[in-house]
């Protein structure tokens, strides 16, 4: 098993507007180590989701290598991308992403049923119960609050049992109640061995992480090591 | 994901969205019951027309006055009969018969009544069974007897009663009074314009003296002696009338010789002719309902681009995408196929009220369900596609 979980090399990312190409990744260079808590920060429009996605392998970058887990994902083809997303990814969104027609139980089955995985029921039922969320298996997403939504996404994240779990702004759209609730979960899902890269415009969520990684007009200002003696203040303050 | 998982999923879409795919189904619905209308109208037409000619000899041959406008008067007249008879190797019997309305009675009875004045060979060559009584004899042709055969449905609107009681009671023809010979067994066949049902048959003489006189024209129905002789009959009937009635060779026909074989043809080129319209409608009618099926699934492709990308971040191929929406729409179109089938044969019984012919057939159901299916196949593809090929972050961003 590799030690480094992501290891991203000379990460270019472009994207075409009319005649015009942006640059929106300028030379990334980072590896998070299996088992880290990672947040990623920075300006808006700086680059951070854009990474996270090639992170998540739903989009290539333009140039530089990227591996996941050891293997290089620039060669993969459509299907063998999904099946990565669906055995070592999991994915959490800032706007839940729910489907609105299904009950939470249902919802949290989605990724398993892609794997004809036929315990999937109770798989779900177990975890919505971790996530506090036993008593409302069959109550649709528009029936909830928005903590409860997201931790019933938490819970599809964790279903396939995926090594990495990616949260873009998972506290964006919640209350403090909620976002407390939810890096709680995040913090004992870390302490339970999970690898988490979170992205997050809020200061007091991004230093519960173990590391920052400070982004710039599509570059890594700071972070981009994980020093384990230096807290995030400490990098901070720099 | 597995078909049937996928399956499941598509059945989940379309139940989930109960309103909007009923609506969608609609036209797919209406489309199959018109399949299956058409079908059995198409086959019911098909086998009326060949329950009108099974009876009929494809070797009967009619000779008939030309038609009214000609610019000379014909001279067909039961004569010819006997010239036929002798002229034409390949004709194995001929029998005249003239017919006209007339004023029948019996009892308080009275209904205007095509009468037929025939010959004893009339039976043979109609093929002619009796529910009680018999047919005209010989005898009575050359006697002029006052004697009258009467079709099913006449006997019993006359008389009211059965067949077994009639024979041997009297009418009154034109005021002439008739005995009963028989009453022929219904056919629920029509013979041109009359029905034999319908008909009072009396001695082909017996008419002309009493009841329709002489000048009426006689139309003579011929035998030919097998199929292969039909033809070469044909041309003899034509050569000897014209020379029986001396028509000169610049000189168009006073008479029609017509065979029941080009007569039945064309009842059932009609009745091809009426399937291939009911068929474009259908078609039409389905390709309308496809086109409704796509525009939903457009539209709803469109509604759940988050659920699209949503499903993609979680593991779904292209092709599982492809799937769940394509089996969609198949299943709408599927769907909409069963219930415009139970509609069709719904409808089927209520068309006999219209005196229309149907026949329920295995054929129109297998038509309807093959063509419903290829339908949501067809027209279900491209959304499907446009759905696996959405971009999965644009999808996610989609709001
Ligand atoms: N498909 C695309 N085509 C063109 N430009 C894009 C595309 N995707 C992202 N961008 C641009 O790239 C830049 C970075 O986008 P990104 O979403 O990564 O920013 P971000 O750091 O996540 O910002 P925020 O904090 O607001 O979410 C933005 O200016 C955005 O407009
Ligand atoms: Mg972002």
């Amino acid at each position: 098993m590799n030690e480094n979980i992501v290891q991203l090399e000379h990460i270019h990312k472009e994207f075409s507007m009319g005649k015009n190409t942006v640059q929106i990744l300028k030379d990334v260079n980072t590896s998070i180590r299996r088992g880290e808590f990672v947040a990623i920060m920075g300006a808006s429009g700086s680059g951070k989701s854009t990474l996270l996605n090639i992170i998540g392998c739903l989009d290539k970058p333009t140039e530089g290598t990227y591996f996941l887990d050891g293997q290089r994902i620039n060669d993969l083809n459509d299907d063998e991308l999904a099946r990565i997303r669906n055995r070592k990814l999991g994915f959490i969104f800032q706007s839940f992403n729910l489907l609105p027609y299904y009950t939470a139980q249902k919802n949290v089955e989605v990724s398993l049923a892609y794997q004809n995985r036929k315990d999937r029921s109770l798989i779900a039922k177990g975890l919505l119960e971790r996530v506090g969320l036993g008593h409302r298996l069959n109550h649709k997403p528009a029936e909830m609050s928005g903590g409860e939504k997201q931790r019933i996404a938490i819970a599809r994240a964790l279903s396939t049992n995926p090594d990495l779990l990616l949260a873009d702004e998972p506290t964006g759209a919640l209350d403090s109640k909620s976002g407390i609730q939810v890096m709680g979960l995040f913090k004992e899902l870390h302490q339970e061995g999970k690898t988490i890269i979170m992205v997050t415009h809020d200061w007091e969520i991004g230093e519960q992480a173990e590391r920052i990684i400070m982004f710039k007009d599509g570059r890594i200002e700071y972070g981009d090591t994980g020093n384990h003696s230096l807290s995030p203040r400490w990098n901070l303050a720099q | 994901m597995g078909i049937l998982e996928t399956i499941r999923l598509a059945l989940d879409g379309i139940w989930l969205n109960k309103v909007r795919s009923f609506l969608t189904m609609l036209g797919i619905i209406i489309g199959t019951a018109t399949i299956i209308l058409v079908v059995a109208v198409g086959v019911g037409s098909k086998q009326s027309v060949d329950n009108q000619f099974s009876q009929m000899s494809v070797t009967t041959i009619y000779v008939m006055a030309s038609n009214t406008g000609s610019p000379i008067p014909t001279k067909l007249s039961s004569k010819d009969v006997a010239v036929i008879k002798e002229n034409c190797p390949s004709v194995a019997a001929v029998a005249p018969q003239i017919s006209g309305k007339a004023a029948v009675s019996a009892g308080s009875n009275t209904e205007s009544v095509t009468v037929l004045g025939v010959t004893e060979d009339y039976q043979s060559l109609t093929n002619l069974k009796f529910s009680s009584g018999s047919f005209l004899t010989q005898e009575s042709v050359t006697t002029k007897e006052k004697i009258a055969v009467l079709g099913a449905d006449i006997a019993e609107t006359l008389f009211g009663a059965g067949p077994g009681e009639i024979v041997g009671q009297t009418l009154n023809i034109n005021n002439k009074k008739f005995t009963v010979g028989g009453v022929i067994e219904r056919k629920g066949e029509t013979l041109g314009n009359t029905s034999i049902d319908d008909g009072v048959f009396i001695p082909y003489t017996t008419a002309q003296s009493y009841i329709l006189g002489t000048t009426v024209t006689p139309r003579l129905t011929v035998q030919a002696k097998d199929l292969a002789s039909v033809k070469p009959a044909l041309s003899e009937i034509a050569a000897a009338l014209r020379e029986a009635h001396k028509l000169r060779p610049n000189m168009a026909d006073d008479f029609r010789v017509m065979d029941a074989g080009s007569k039945v043809g064309a009842a059932q080129e009609t009745a091809r002719t009426m399937s291939v319209l009911l068929i474009a409608i259908a078609t039409i009618v389905l390709l309308v309902g496809g086109i409704g099926i796509m525009n939903v699934m457009l539209v709803s492709v469109r509604e759940r681009t988050k659920e699209i990308g949503t499903r993609r971040a979680l593991g779904a191929r292209k092709k599982d995408v492809l799937r769940q929406f394509l089996f969609e729409a198949i299943g709408i179109s599927m769907f909409g196929g069963v219930l415009g089938v139970g509609l069709g044969e719904a409808v089927i019984p209520l068309l006999k009220y219209l005196e229309i012919e149907t026949v329920r057939s295995m054929q129109g159901l297998v038509i309807a369900f093959a063509f419903s299916g290829i339908v949501g196949v067809f027209f279900g593809f491209y959304p499907a596609k446009k759905a696996a090929d959405s971009n999965p972050i644009e999808a996610l961003r989609y709001e």
